[in-house]
């Protein structure tokens, strides 16, 4: 009976089996076609968190200059999100969070989309798994594709273990301030080389009364924009090592806990909010700096028109600058239209798209392009760059004339381009280990050794995993 | 004719048998084989055959082998002791106990509650901020963040004994209620003593309920994993960090090679574990009754 029993449950699982791989042999035939660019109708994948104007511009461009392709913008996160909201962050995080699983999921089943916005993706991870095309490689097996054409500083700094598996499309600067030279006054900066200590031994004196040394920046987010850049310096992703049990990461935490306490940073996040983003009592104002002109503006238009722009201090000196991308682009390995998104790929860097600047198509940073950024920098330098009248509208109906953009400023800009050497990017699961583990000390429950040690224990685990 | 008769009796018992039979081969063992195969592979799509280099990875894995390391531990210690409070508790509500029902009803809410709301609890107890060291400092001690210490696997085993007590309890007082009284009174006759009766009828009678006890608190101690995860994260303290929590994170950064070896290590485990133990029950099972 024993053996009936036995060898039933064998056929049935054998069945069963044979069903499943079945199933999956009828799929096969699909891979067969569809291999190189422009044979047959073509459909490419973009995974996007949420779809926005300038997708739909990219598409259009893109299918009107490929006949033949499709491009399909899948969107992940469909939620509405009322920004003005309580609890916006933590909806915002489950997104991503719900992102992040699903084209994960995808990607390890072999189905995942063609091109992926990797901006909130762990494109590391998916690296290591062999998921993403080498763009160094396929820039170089390109002919048509001129490397010299483009800021190649930016995309060498989301370089990985040899290879470019990201590749950033335009430029937003994170770590450049503008300053209030009168409150100020005569005090001596290098910002190429100061450190968070300095900033705070230069800021203590100088905080205006009532305000903060930094404008616009909560509390809570103080250690993560002293670490970012920096964070490199405590975090080997290629070689799994971790150094935040390290004097300098105690170190840096102690100062970000005094600078709190001694009111040097303060603010929280609803007072920003309750004051319009910080405007008005900041020594320094984190710049922000997405489009050309703001180099011009901004300084013109900050602290009564008194304003220089200062590189954040840093955790290492000579840093060089950071900067974020609005559309990181990644390609699938596996896709089966791998040329065709290089194509799109390279579409998204020519100069066609590069030079948009705001509105609908627009890029939303400043161009890697080197051609499209000439040409914005040369429509700066003409004399109708802002109106007619050269006025430009600030709050309170004030109205500000824009002096002529001379040679020296435009090299100035140039150079905070050529001297990009980091990339703002967040590995979240590690940021939010951070965040959480040392809000105790900032509170006075831990010491500055237990807390270490607990994001040192929790992010080697992380990365060793 | 006989065998015949048995045939047929098989093949019934097959077909009232074939709608877990096909159940259990499609939702875990079929799930099962395919992991298997994985872990065999070196990547899920378009993989090849490495034969055994994902368990040689996974063994040389400092964190696995950390998890592997914790989660014995835990067993190790949740399990004996778990059994050793279950069986005085039952020991205690075998005797006519003031309100011995009322007793019996409550030590066995905690399986009944869901574990989500229970977790809520246990999270404003043992918070930095909460209940326990707000007693603690009205007392004059000092805080102390219970979930990211040492004393982590203390709460994690406090919170396994409190949710498996009362179920291991049942359990032994089924076991107690088995035993024939006529036993107990004729060794009182033969002059035997409370510590000797408890010694040589409780115990040995209630060595079957006692294996069957102790696989399912084994079994039960894996679970504990759900509670630990809701009350800590996927990060938790280093001392709590158990194979679930190992396979749970593998899962969500798609290492299916590492999941599933590991999934396989861990099934190979426990079952040689229980295997062990079937043969050594049936071992003192037969030299009672022999």
């Amino acid at each position: 009976m024993k053996k009936n029993m036995l060898s039933l449950t064998v056929v049935l699982i054998v069945m069963l089996l044979s069903a499943c791989s079945g199933g999956g042999t009828n799929t096969e035939p699909n891979t067969g076609p569809n291999t190189g660019p422009n044979t047959g109708p073509i459909t490419l994948t973009l995974a996007v968190t949420r779809t926005e104007g300038f997708f739909e511009e990219l598409k259009q461009k893109f299918e009107a200059s490929h006949p033949g392709v499709t491009v399909n913008i899948k969107e992940y996160v469909t939620s509405t999100v009322d920004k003005s909201a309580s609890g916006f962050l933590q909806q915002y995080q489950r997104d991503m969070e719900k992102f992040v699983s699903t084209v994960t999921t995808e990607m390890a089943s072999g189905h995942g989309p063609d091109l992926l916005v990797t901006n909130n993706l762990p494109y590391k991870k998916y690296a290591d798994k062999h998921m993403l095309a080498d763009i160094n490689k396929l820039m170089s097996d390109d002919t048509s594709f001129d490397s010299s054409k483009y800021f190649t500083n930016v995309f060498d700094t989301m370089k990985y273990k040899g290879g470019l598996y990201a590749i950033p499309t335009s430029v937003q600067f994170t770590n450049l301030w503008l300053g209030d030279s009168t409150l100020l006054g005569g005090a001596k900066i290098d910002d190429n080389t100061w450190s968070w200590q300095d900033f705070a031994d230069l800021a203590k004196p100088l905080v205006p009364q009532g305000g903060t040394a930094l404008g616009g920046l909560p509390t809570d987010q103080l250690l993560l924009t002293m670490l970012n850049p920096g964070i490199e310096q405590f975090v080997d992703m290629e070689n799994k090592k971790a150094s935040f049990d390290s004097p300098e990461f105690k170190n840096l935490l102690t100062l970000a806990k005094t600078m709190i306490d001694e009111g040097i940073v303060s603010g929280s996040f609803e007072d920003m909010i309750a004051a319009g983003k910080g405007r008005g009592t900041g020594l320094f104002e984190a710049g922000g700096f997405r489009y050309v002109d703001e180099f011009v503006i901004g300084p013109i238009e900050r602290f009564n028109g008194n304003a220089t722009v200062y590189r954040a201090p840093s955790t290492t000196p000579n840093q060089g600058y950071s900067f974020r991308s609005n559309l990181t682009l990644s390609i699938n390995d596996k896709s089966k239209n791998k040329e065709m998104a290089w194509e799109f790929l390279k579409f998204a860097l020519s100069e066609e798209i590069q030079v948009e600047r705001e509105g609908k198509s627009g890029m939303r940073g400043m161009p890697v392009n080197k051609d499209a950024f000439h040409q914005l920098l040369d429509k700066l330098k003409a004399p109708d760059a802002f109106g007619e009248s050269r006025t430009i509208q600030i709050d309170e109906g004030k109205e500000l004339t824009v002096p002529p953009v001379t040679q020296v400023q435009l090299d100035n800009i140039e150079s905070y381009m050529t001297g990009i050497r980091s990339v703002d990017e967040t590995d979240d699961k590690i940021f939010n280990l951070i965040q959480t583990e040392s809000e105790p000390f900032f509170s006075g429950q831990k010491s500055v050794e237990d807390v270490a040690k607990s994001i040192q224990n929790k992010v080697e685990t992380y990365l060793n995993e | 004719m006989l065998k015949r008769r048995k045939f047929n009796e098989g093949i019934t018992a097959g077909l009232f048998l074939a709608p877990s039979a096909v159940g259990f081969a499609l939702f875990f063992f079929i799930p099962f084989l395919i992991g298997c195969y994985y872990s065999l592979m070196d990547s899920p799509v378009d993989g090849s055959f490495v034969g055994l280099r994902n368990y040689n990875d996974l063994l040389h894995n400092e964190v696995f082998r950390r998890a592997a390391w914790n989660t014995f531990r835990f067993t190790a210690i949740s399990v004996p002791l778990n059994m050793l409070l279950s069986l005085g508790l039952a020991m205690m509500l075998n005797r006519s106990v003031y309100l011995r029902s009322l007793f019996r009803i409550s030590f066995l809410f905690p399986l009944v509650i869901p574990v989500a709301s229970v977790v809520l609890i246990w999270q404003i107890v043992f918070e930095l901020n909460g209940s326990l060291n707000g007693l603690m400092q009205s007392w004059g001690m000092s805080p102390r963040d219970w979930m990211e210490s040492h004393n982590s696997l203390a709460v994690v085993i406090i919170v396994y004994l409190w949710k498996n007590i009362g179920y291991n309890m049942v359990l032994f007082l089924a076991g107690l209620q088995n035993i024939p009284v006529d036993y107990y009174e004729a060794a009182s006759i033969d002059g035997a003593g409370k510590f000797r009766q408890w010694r040589s009828i409780t115990l040995v009678y209630l060595t079957p309920t006692t294996f069957f006890v102790f696989i399912i608190s084994i079994i039960n101690s894996f679970k504990v994993f759900r509670e630990t995860y809701m009350i800590a994260g996927e990060y938790p303290h280093e001392d709590i960090y158990m194979m679930q929590h190992y396979m749970n994170n593998m899962f969500k950064s798609l290492d299916y090679q590492k999941l599933t070896s590991a999934a396989f290590l861990m099934a190979l485990a426990i079952t040689l574990l229980v295997f062990v133990l079937f043969l050594v029950e049936r071992r003192i099972t037969n030299s009672i009754s022999g």
